[in-house]
């Protein structure tokens, strides 16, 4: 039988070696432009998230921490480096103390210890009396008034890709009946 | 120009490449869609805590106001606190605001028996205390036992401590309906507290009765008002108020921020302060008045 097939006799039925070697080369190109911008695209967004994740985790400590101090019913007082107060609940009253350690703040609720912001090069607290101004401690056998206002300043240790430098906040604490 | 392909491809050959960018351009695109969909979520996120800070700043705007307008009642100079001053109209209900909405009330919080009396010891408050609680329904028995803590402990912060004494939920609930737990010793205010109240405070529902109507009239309850209708205010009762409740609930996009302060109005150095001495976030204690009318 002579049945010759479609694209037999047809210029550019089949591929030279040089057509070949050209288009691998075309696509070896596309491919290394390709590549390029996938790893850019996956770089910035390794860096922004980050960054993101790390200031929702500031702000979600410093929350915590003003919520607390604006509903503190006794208190504060520091024991072994520890802030402990007592905070007004619906049901019952909170037990809370905070303390730095391992480069962290650490949050305990009614005994339940739970780290919320790591990263830390240091974490002081101050504390604010009328007519004294800023102390180191709330208060002193001759002054045990509660302070007036809580200060608390960080510093967030330097890491790659994300915020440094030092934090401050300060929270006015409830007035005394 | 002449296409550079041209020269050493075919047009199949193009089709190829084409093919070939068209793959690369997918992949690149999908791995942008993850990159943001992980960036929503981000995004999401640090905007639901900036609606809170945001709500939270708004309610305690709520407080403020409340300080300012029972401050300025005290420097107005009235010797008595009626629904019918300027602090207890300045309320908001579901008001819009920009993102939001917005709800705030004051209120009276000697509107109720202090329950903190019974913790002196002495026979009238006991006595008192009974009556307030037989009127909102309270057994014997749970009296017995808030009494029994009362006198061992002394006085509570909140109603909620009684849960320690072993009260049921359901009993707090009817404790709170007349009573509340203040720092001080305080009088029930005849010109906020409810009928049934008066009622049992002055042991004769026809007294309550007729001072109700009285402040109902008059917009308010003074001393002199009261001498010329001839009624005597019951023992622990007073015209006017030193504690009361702001309550402030802030809608923001998809979150709900609610605080309830108590306020101590009181003379500093001479001259009118108002004092926040003790704040709820989220939900109110039992003690405080409800918030939507």
């Amino acid at each position: 039988m002579s049945q010759t097939r479609p694209e037999q006799g047809q210029a550019g039925a089949g591929f030279t070696l040089i057509e070949v070697m050209v288009s691998l080369l075309l696509f070896a190109l596309i491919s290394l432009a390709g590549i390029n911008l996938i790893e850019t695209v996956l770089g910035v967004q390794h860096r922004t998230e980050g960054r993101a994740e790390r200031v929702s985790q500031i702000d979600r400590a410093l929350f915590l921490i003003t919520a607390d101090c604006e509903q503190l019913t006794g208190g504060p007082l520091l024991e072994n480096d520890r802030v402990s107060l007592t905070r007004a609940g619906a049901d019952h009253q909170h037990t809370v103390a905070y303390r730095f350690s391992g480069g962290s703040l650490h949050r305990s609720v009614d005994g339940t210890d739970r780290e919320i912001l790591g990263g830390l090069a240091n974490a002081n607290w101050r504390f604010y009396k009328s007519g004294k101004g800023w102390a180191a401690v709330p208060s002193t056998k001759d002054d045990p008034s509660r302070p007036r206002a809580v200060e608390l300043t960080a510093t967030l240790a330097p890491q790659p890709n994300a915020v440094s430098g030092p934090l401050r906040r300060v929270i006015v604490l409830p007035e005394v009946p | 120009m002449s296409d550079p392909l041209a020269t050493v491809t075919s047009p199949d050959e193009r089709g190829m490449i084409l093919i070939n960018v068209l793959v690369i351009v997918m992949l690149a695109t999908s791995v942008l869609a993850i990159m943001l969909a992980g960036q929503d979520s981000v995004i999401e996120r640090s905007l639901s805590a900036r609606e809170a800070a945001q709500a939270m700043a708004i309610a305690r705007g709520g407080e403020l106001s409340a300080v300012v307008a029972l401050r300025r009642d005290l420097a107005s100079g009235s010797s008595s606190d009626s629904l019918a001053e300027p602090w207890a109209n300045i309320a908001e209900h579901e008001q819009a605001i920009a993102g939001g909405k917005f709800s705030f009330a004051v209120s009276d919080a000697q509107a109720r028996f202090n329950i903190n009396a019974v913790a002196r010891g002495d026979a009238v408050s006991s006595a008192m205390f009974g009556d307030v609680a037989a009127a909102a329904g309270l057994s014997p028995a749970a009296v017995e036992r808030i009494t029994a803590l009362l006198h061992l402990a002394g006085p509570v912060d909140d109603l909620s401590a009684f849960r320690t004494a072993g009260l049921s939920d359901d009993e707090l609930a009817k404790l709170a309906q007349f009573c509340t737990a203040l720092p001080e010793q305080t009088s029930v205010n005849l010109n906020t507290a409810p009928e049934v109240l008066i009622a049992a405070l002055a042991n004769n529902p026809d007294t309550a009765r007729r001072l109700v109507a009285l402040r109902g009239r008059s917009g308010g309850l003074t001393s002199a008002a009261l001498s010329a209708a001839n009624l005597i205010a019951p023992i622990g009762t007073g015209l006017s108020s030193d504690y009361f409740w702001a309550r402030s609930r802030v809608t923001m996009g998809g979150t709900a921020q609610a605080m309830t302060s108590l306020l101590h109005r009181h003379l500093r150095d001479g001259r009118p302060a108002v004092d926040a001495i003790r704040r709820w976030r989220g939900r109110a204690p039992l003690e405080a008045p409800a918030l939507a009318r």
